[in-house]
């Protein structure tokens, strides 16, 4: 599938233009800082904004060109704001099957709204009035409500943005096994880098209007040539099974391709599929197998690249199993161990954040 | 005891305040959602003219009114010609008159009620599917429940207490143009002070449970479905 859209807005300067190869399904996220006008480009895509001069094209589907414009209720996507927005003088069930009643065709099979509901644990409050629900509630209301609309896109914009942080990463766990059930594209706005190496497997940097890098998630995230690597908060991101529960040291261990990782306790069934954040930070290099370290994940790898992040910092990209992490040392570290591509040598992952 | 002519003045005055009210209903609703989101830079001068007949004496509205559409009128001879008949001292003039003086008051709850629904909701709408005219009905219009039942809850009332406008263009001919207010002047005038009591009291009632079932409305829209 293939999403291409371009526009010119002169009284922000903002300009985008972009290419984008969709998979069927999966999440893609359009990363870049605020103020680049990612709002802008669902609302263009969607269309919510009428801009002069704008082209959208979705597959074959011409949504907007030279005197053509598609109003934003024919074209076949869906669209949740940042802001849950549901409608106040409807009941949660009568907002999740809004879309319901104005179509025209039988309820779709690969949406199974009602699976949706109960993924997202929304099936006592069914009968409730959106105002008596919490944020994090309402947003999810508002996620399957889009779903059940039947769309052939979804677009979403900065949906965790409006949560607290504490409330956030519960809500990605349950998000994350909504996203795997949706079964079209979904293209995600935001500019946290936590988001992104969670929830999404297609990363698009934008930085002034341009895509400045496009692909997988954990390659985009990974690749020093980019800005986003050698930030202070660097992130790389890793998937796998739940393989074993220590629950009685309260971890996890699951088998990722990186090697096998111990994590804190994840509340998820064995064999369920998690996708981990790891820190650049909470990576660390040893050149010989620690036997009394306090880091429980210690793996076999290799230095790909590096680069001086500047502040006395350095950023390894590492080749650990069948991906890479990135790792942050200082600058002194690295000349001390004498670090070189190529080298083999050891990882301490320190801490693993599931959220 | 309400006379028989009494009842008479109250089932008329109750007819021409429907009336008068459901016509206002479906003219302002246009007009009020205009005034809400036009942008137009003159709007104020329509805002203006449109509440004229809530600070404009009614006896001055009723002359002008009644000189327009008296058969030698500019509005009245236009009638003529096409063949209505004369409005002046008729039960249609009347409710001409009501519409004009009771106005602002339908318009001016709706364009609040349009000017407080956001667009959000109406976006959301399209981007699930809706087309404008299915947004209207299953977003707006709930939405507008509250300024919908002030308005016609306003227009109501206000139609039934009028009494200069119908004086001027209506007169006071039984079952056709003799609402409850000019019977109850005619009550005082021939020291009837009885009967005025008995229709004033039933206007009052009247009046306050209007009042009543509009604040009772409002509050449960506030709290919600639930």
């Amino acid at each position: 599938m293939s999403l291409q859209v371009s526009f010119c807005q002169t009284f922000d300067n903002c300009a985008i233009d972009l290419d984008l190869n969709l998979a069927n399904r999966g999440v893609t996220a359009v990363f870049g800082p605020s103020g680049v006008g990612k709002s802008t480009l669902l609302r263009v895509i969607a269309g919510l904004d009428e801009i002069d001069g704008a082209k959208v094209r979705f597959n074959a589907q011409v949504w907007q060109d030279k005197g053509r414009f598609l109003p934003a209720h024919e074209r076949k996507l869906a669209m949740v704001f940042q802001q849950p927005s549901l409608f106040e003088h409807m009941s949660v069930e009568q907002n999740i099957y809004y879309a319901r009643r104005f179509s025209t065709k039988p309820a779709n099979s690969a949406f199974p709204v009602e699976d949706f509901i109960d993924t997202l644990q929304l099936r006592s409050l069914l009968k409730r009035a959106p105002q008596t629900l919490s944020g994090g509630e309402q947003q999810r209301v508002a996620i399957v409500r889009a779903l059940a609309a039947d769309p052939q896109l979804l677009l979403m914009d900065e949906p965790l943005a409006s949560l607290d942080d504490s409330l956030k990463s519960e809500f990605m766990l349950t998000f994350e096994a909504l996203l795997r059930q949706v079964p079209i594209p979904v293209i995600y706005v935001t500019h946290s880098k936590l988001e992104v190496a969670r929830l999404c497997s297609q990363l698009v940097l934008l930085d002034n209007g341009r895509c400045i890098g496009q692909g997988a998630t954990q390659q985009v995230l990974t690749d020093l040539s980019h800005p986003l690597a050698l930030e202070e908060d660097a992130k790389s991101a890793l998937h796998g099974k739940i393989i074993a529960h220590d629950k009685h040291h309260h971890i996890t261990q699951i088998d990722t391709q990186a090697g096998i990782i111990w994590v804190s306790l994840v509340p998820s069934a064995i064999n369920t599929t998690v996708n981990l954040v790891i820190k650049a930070k909470d990576v660390s290099v040893t050149l010989s197998k620690q036997t009394d370290s306090s880091i429980l994940n210690i793996l076999p790898a290799k230095i790909v690249d590096f680069r001086h992040a500047g502040k006395g910092k350095t950023i390894l990209k590492i080749a650990v199993g069948e991906t890479f992490l990135l790792g942050q040392i200082t600058d002194k570290s690295f000349a001390h161990l004498a670090l070189k591509k190529e080298q083999e040598m050891f990882v301490q992952v320190k801490s693993v954040a599931l959220s | 005891m309400l006379s028989q002519a009494d009842l008479n003045a109250l089932w008329l005055t109750f007819k021409l305040a429907t009336v008068s009210t459901l016509i206002l209903l479906v003219l302002c609703l246009p007009v009020a959602y205009w005034l809400a989101k036009s942008r137009w830079r003159f709007k104020f001068v329509v805002e203006a003219f449109v509440a004229m007949p809530l600070v404009l004496p009614p006896t001055v509205l009723g002359f002008y009114l009644l000189v327009l559409l008296s058969p030698n009128g500019i509005v009245g001879g236009m009638l003529a010609t096409v063949g209505v008949d004369n409005l002046v001292f008729s039960f249609s003039g009347l409710v001409l008159g009501s519409c004009i003086y009771s106005l602002p008051f339908v318009i001016q709850p709706l364009q609040n009620g349009f000017s407080s629904i956001q667009s959000r909701p109406l976006e959301v709408a399209a981007t699930l599917g809706a087309s404008p005219f299915q947004r209207f009905y299953s977003i707006t219009l709930p939405l507008l429940k509250p300024g919908l039942i002030s308005a016609s809850v306003l227009g109501f009332a206000h139609t039934m207490g009028e009494f200069g406008v119908v004086l001027m263009i209506g007169g006071n001919i039984p079952n056709e143009t003799q609402v409850v207010s000019i019977a109850i002047y005619d009550h005082v005038e021939s020291l009837q002070y009885a009967q005025a009591h008995w229709l004033a009291g039933t206007l009052l009632v009247i009046s306050f449970v209007l009042l009543l079932a509009v604040y009772a409305a409002n509050k449960r829209f506030r709290l919600g479905v639930q």
